[in-house]
């Protein structure tokens, strides 16, 4: 497995930063899922040799949280809050018309041309703002059932907000 | 507007003006996160000045304040701190900025505009229980809040307000940001410390595990909300006894009101605690219902809050004996009187209902929440989210039986006070008020689809098969 110094050395800084080494595989986790996309049994392989653990060990974790993944999505992920206050705004609304206007039919899958995932999360801690959704980790807030065909209209042309 | 009342639920009557002291250059405009500007607005200059004290003396500050947590449970600050006891493994302090409870979104804003009040804060602290080491646990979807917390940081050791020898005390500690991933659990404190060991996030048994006793890595651990550490530099700043003038007796200080849903103008608003009404809050400071709408209800301190109907009379006393008599418009806010009515103020996440809501709807959004966050480890909460949403979908869909209200009670009343965690208070303390006010609502009594009645209602047995 490729792995560049620069990643390498921010690994080392991740697990001096903590008392115990174990306590940097949550940052490690980040570190490869923002480079990969996705967390793959390679990287679990090498990560569980860095960190003295079992691979089943790293995997129990992956599979707890939900941000991190196993497999590859869409180049453009959205995570739509669907908790109360951004529903009482209609999120679940917006929620189809971008997965109508981007092509994908099911939550949580990707579009035929590889560039969409769509699925729902919890409260994004912006509430007097929604319907609100995390776009590949930036907040784009107040997308509305009203904007989200131009929110969608944008975003295939890569403008984000 | 509403009753007459026995007890003034403001005393001090007069123009309701917001009173910033955390949020104070929060949205100023040419006030920036750059450690300069902070500087320049009296920065770190608390921090210099108590780290000529001892340590024992500002924790006496912060007793003396009264503070109470600000993250949920609104335990008071000093006294979680005296809990520590002297050994010889080292002190652990951690800032919770999971901010995950739903409606609330007053750490964002902190994190977001004034990164260095909050570093400031947990360097006090720090100082003040001896730490070893500081981390600040963020959300990981939060993650340009965390690169703005990093960098701050960077900044602030380079100028030796972290670090070595802060402010060239013999004081040295540094602060470590680490990105949770996703999960509402690791907002539990205790979920949180195995989270920041490197593990699933399942909440700890207490006791034994009392992070000030057994916390992380097995040390003393103090856990606080980023509002309350942002607390501390103000109380360290004017001293604990005249801090304590600000708001009310047990209530003291002020506190960030995050209120969403549907009024003219949501938002964040900071007052003294008990300085005004729930009914001035939403009415005078967030303008109000949108046009032609009622007030239906209000959830007061974030989504696992028991939710408050309007038209409800809360009659009761007050800690001290003083009786109330208060419509939901009527209530201060402040820990105290929100628990007086049976709720909490818990995260001062505050959530406003109109009559344009369907409140099946918002028991459905509720149980589906809390359902995919039960972090699995006890039954009740597991089994009983599950069940609790799978019911409440289906009462969404029209299939509504008679008998649902108590099946929804009888599962919230088998999870409460039985889980590790209060996340079992957080689905069962909805359902039980929500079902125990609106009842007639889910029934279809007053609700516009009179269909979605059933004239029969089946056997537990059929609704069982059913599910
Ligand atoms: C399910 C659950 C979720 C919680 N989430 C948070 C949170 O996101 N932020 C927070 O500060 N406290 C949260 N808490 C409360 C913490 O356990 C803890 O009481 C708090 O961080 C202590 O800080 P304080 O004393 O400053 O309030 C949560 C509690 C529970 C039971
Ligand atoms: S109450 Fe729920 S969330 Fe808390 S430990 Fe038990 S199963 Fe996990
Ligand atoms: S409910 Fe959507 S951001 Fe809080």
């Amino acid at each position: 497995m490729e792995i560049s110094t620069n990643t390498l050395q921010q690994i080392e800084d991740a697990i001096n930063s903590y008392p115990e080494p174990k306590s940097a595989l949550l940052k490690i986790l980040h570190l490869f899922q923002q480079k990969d996309g996705y967390i793959s049994q390679e990287t679990i392989d090498w990560i569980s040799k860095k960190l003295s653990m079992e691979p089943l060990n790293v995997l129990e974790v992956i599979t707890f949280y939900p941000i991190f993944r196993t497999k590859p999505v869409g180049r453009f992920l959205l995570k739509i809050c669907h908790t109360l206050s951004c529903e009482l705004q209609n999120s679940s609304e917006v929620c189809k018309i971008l997965q109508k206007e981007l092509n994908c039919p099911e939550l949580g899958g990707t579009s035929l041309d590889g560039l969409f995932t769509i699925e729902y999360c919890g409260c994004l801690a912006n509430c007097d703002k929604g319907p609100n959704i995390l776009l590949n980790g930036k907040l784009c807030q107040e997308i509305t059932p009203e904007n989200a065909k131009t929110f969608a209209f944008n975003l295939k042309r890569g403008i984000v907000p | 507007m509403g009753f007459s009342k026995i007890l003034p639920a403001n005393p001090h009557h007069m123009a309701i003006v917001e009173r910033r002291v955390l949020l104070k250059h929060v949205d100023e405009p040419g006030y920036v996160t750059g450690l300069e500007c902070y500087l320049n607005h009296e920065g770190y200059e608390v921090l210099k000045k108590s780290l000529l004290r001892k340590p024992e003396e500002l924790r006496q500050e912060v007793v003396n304040s009264g503070v109470r947590g600000r993250g949920g449970a609104g335990f008071p600050t000093g006294v979680k701190w005296n809990f520590l006891k002297k050994s010889d493994k080292p002190i652990f302090l951690i800032c919770n900025a999971d901010e995950s409870e739903p409606g609330t979104f007053k750490d964002r804003q902190i994190i977001h505009k004034d990164p260095h009040q909050l570093i400031e804060g947990i360097m006090l602290a720090a100082y003040a229980i001896q730490a070893k080491q500081a981390f600040i646990y963020i959300r990981g979807e939060m993650a340009e809040g965390a690169d703005l917390l990093e960098s701050a940081i960077r900044e602030a050791k380079n100028k030796q307000f972290v670090g070595q020898n802060i402010c060239g005390s013999s004081y040295s500690c540094d602060i470590t940001v680490h990105r949770g991933a996703g999960c509402y659990i690791c907002g539990e404190e205790t979920g949180l410390i195995e989270s920041l060991e490197g593990k699933r996030g399942y909440p700890r048994i207490k006791p034994p595990y009392f992070p000030a006793n057994l916390g992380l890595y097995g040390c003393p651990t103090i856990v606080n909300n980023v509002e309350t550490l942002c607390q501390v530099k103000h109380i360290l700043d004017v001293g604990g006894k005249e801090y304590a003038k600000i708001g009310t007796p047990n209530n003291t200080g002020t506190r960030i009101w995050c209120v969403s849903g549907m009024v003219k103008k949501p938002g964040y608003y900071e007052f003294p605690c008990g300085s005004l009404t729930l009914g001035e809050l939403i009415f005078d400071v967030c303008g109000g219902m949108f046009s032609g709408r009622n007030l239906k209800a209000v959830i007061p301190g974030g989504l696992s809050s028991k939710i408050l109907k309007a038209g409800e009379i809360f009659r009761g006393s007050l800690k001290d004996g003083t009786p109330f008599e208060w419509s939901l418009t009527d209530i201060p806010l402040d820990y105290d009187s929100l628990t007086a009515v049976g709720s909490m103020s818990g995260s001062g996440g505050i959530i406003v209902l109109d009559n344009s809501v369907d409140m099946l709807r918002v028991i459905a959004n509720i149980c589906d929440f809390y359902a995919h966050e039960s972090c699995g480890q006890c039954t009740p909460c597991r089994e009983g989210s599950l069940w609790l949403k799978k019911i409440t979908a289906r009462m969404l869909n029209g299939q509504i039986f008679n008998t649902d209200p108590d099946l929804l009670l009888s599962i919230a009343n088998q999870i409460e006070g039985k889980t590790i965690c209060a996340h079992g208070e957080g689905i069962a303390w909805p359902v039980q008020s929500l079902v125990s006010k609106f009842k007639d609502e889910f029934l279809g009594e007053t609700l516009l689809i009179p269909q979605k009645r059933l004239p029969q209602a089946p056997s537990e047995k059929e609704i069982l098969a059913r599910l």
